[in-house]
């Protein structure tokens, strides 16, 4: 199945979702058959599924918690959970089966600024190599020095950050040099 | 603060999405006017870098913990238009990789946590350098411009979420920015922590250089390379006051009337949909209790701003004293620039 056909029914689900009233019980219904039917066929991972799902359901709860202070609050505490999580789902069921490459295409292909596309698709080659620094540097820390101290952790992660830049900033020159290199980067 | 999707209603989103839209596009115009082609890997690797930095947990007291949202830092590390594209970038890939913020509540997230803040976040780093110039200032506007910026991106996003009938107003919007009052305190203590160690390791960073870069050594142009134009700041700051009158000011006061009359004159027809455009949604937002809670929030905001600009200084002139204390390694670092 195209990426982009794949994209645009998801995006379409989850717009009408979201601009639905939170009281159209029989759409959501619907939706909600329609979804499950998409994950079966697709078969996600369940562990990750569950994962992304269990980290993002806790911001859902506590933004739906402020619906209960209106008036008939809780049915529409419940419609606005119903409906922030079908949206969810369904982004999750599509982040799933795309692959980055995948979705930047797509972004191309709906024709956000150029400027954004370069920075998006350089940050996601990048994202995994920063992150992975990151984590390096913190378990070297972690491994050298044992304060159970708050304040003195926080001083150690924030000069950790500031190395983390530093390197970025040097991988950033080396890059513009690769570019330059290899004729582009005007 | 990523609002997920289903909160807003469509009028919030169209409108949210165009000011993003709009604010993007200035942004983009402005670094490909004024910016080195250098700046553009840059933008990338700075934005995968504060994506990294997010994810990295700082404790609190209590047991609790916190991360960075970075809008101010990559503002002061890469300038005000870098710094939207690169905070929109990070807020779509989150949006479209992790499913973090909702697709429809994109635009309003965008305007909240990449042009708000950078931008508004900005305009105070500026306003407390100007006044108080040297390291303390920069260190002092860096932690009080996090703060201030986060609180209005919150304000933005429960005026945001209010309009769109998703909670009573009253009780949203004091909720909200009292909340990241709080977390706005660990934003502005880590953003000036990480730019005080910046300073420190690469102390000719942040040195005032105005003529062009080339002259410079090149790891070194980017950061200073960045525009301080007028022009690119007025639009800016305009998208910000419409977004800020649109979704926030309906809850303030008198200020309805005024709007709903430039909108007739503008060319809407307020009165065709009924709670249109720029009525609260909840019609009893006006109950006895609200405007004293308005008010009420309106004097705890003033205050603790106040609050928060004095003990910006305080921490400015702690974290900077402590700096300087080991004189061996302030020695060793001048060498490596």
């Amino acid at each position: 199945m195209p990426v982009s056909l794949k994209a645009c029914a998801a995006l379409l689900m989850v717009i009408t979702i979201a601009i639905a009233p939170a009281t159209e019980t029989l759409l959501f219904t619907c939706a909600a058959v329609l979804l499950v039917m998409t994950a079966l066929i697709a078969r996600p991972d369940p562990r990750l599924f569950a994962r992304r799902l269990l980290m993002t359901l806790p911001m859902l709860l506590g933004f739906a918690l402020f619906a209960i202070t209106r008036p008939n609050g809780w049915t529409l505490f419940c419609g606005l959970f119903m409906k922030s999580g079908l949206c969810l789902i369904t982004m999750l069921l599509l982040i799933q089966t795309v692959s980055n490459t995948q979705l930047i295409g797509f972004f191309r292909g709906i024709g956000i600024p150029a400027l954004l596309l370069t920075v998006i698709t350089l940050m996601i080659r990048y994202l995994d190599l920063l992150i992975d620094e990151a984590h390096r540097m913190r378990r070297a820390r972690a491994s050298r020095t044992f304060s159970r101290e708050a304040a003195v952790d926080s001083r150690s992660i924030g000069s950790l950050i500031a190395r983390l830049f530093l390197r970025s900033l040097d991988r950033a020159e080396r890059v513009y040099a690769a570019m330059r290199a290899r004729g582009g980067g005007r | 603060m990523h609002i997920p999707d289903g909160f807003l209603d469509a009028r919030t989103i169209g409108l949210s999405f165009g000011l993003a839209a709009i604010g993007v596009t200035v942004a983009a115009s402005e670094v490909r006017a004024e910016e080195h082609p250098k700046k553009v890997p840059l933008m990338g690797v700075a934005g995968a870098f504060i994506f990294a930095a997010q994810m990295i947990n700082f404790p609190i007291i209590g047991g609790t913990s916190g991360h960075l949202v970075g809008g101010v830092l990559a503002a002061t590390l890469l300038g005000p238009a870098a710094a939207v594209i690169v905070m929109t970038a990070i807020l779509t890939v989150q949006c479209f990789l992790f499913a973090d913020g909702g697709v429809t509540a994109l635009g309003a997230n965008i305007f909240n946590m990449a042009i708000i803040s950078p931008i508004c976040g900005y305009a105070f780093y500026r306003f407390v350098r100007r006044l108080v110039p040297g390291d303390i200032g920069r260190i002092a506007g860096a932690t009080f411009a996090a703060w201030a910026s986060t609180v209005l991106a919150s304000l933005a996003c429960a005026g945001q979420l209010a309009i769109s009938g998703a909670g009573d107003p009253g009780i949203i919007l004091p909720a909200m920015t009292g909340i990241h009052m709080l977390t706005g305190i660990g934003e502005g203590i880590m953003t000036a922590m990480i730019l005080e160690s910046i300073r420190h390791l690469r102390p000719g960073l942040f040195e005032e250089i105005t003529s062009s870069d080339t002259s410079f050594p090149a790891s070194l142009s980017p950061i200073h390379g960045f525009t301080d134009g007028w022009s690119g700041m007025i639009a800016f700051g305009l998208i910000v006051s419409l977004g800020l009158a649109v979704f926030v000011s309906p809850f303030a006061c008198s200020w309805p009337d005024g709007l709903e009359h430039v909108a007739r004159v503008v060319g809407f027809d307020v009165k065709a949909v009924p709670g249109a455009f720029f009525h609260a949604p909840a019609p009893d937002y006006r109950v006895p209790g609200v405007p004293w809670a308005f008010a009420a929030t309106a004097l705890a905001g003033s205050f603790g701003t106040i609050v928060a600009f004095l003990l910006s200084f305080l921490w400015a002139r702690l974290l900077i004293a402590g700096g300087r204390r080991p004189p061996v390694v302030s020695a060793g670092s001048t060498s490596v620039s």
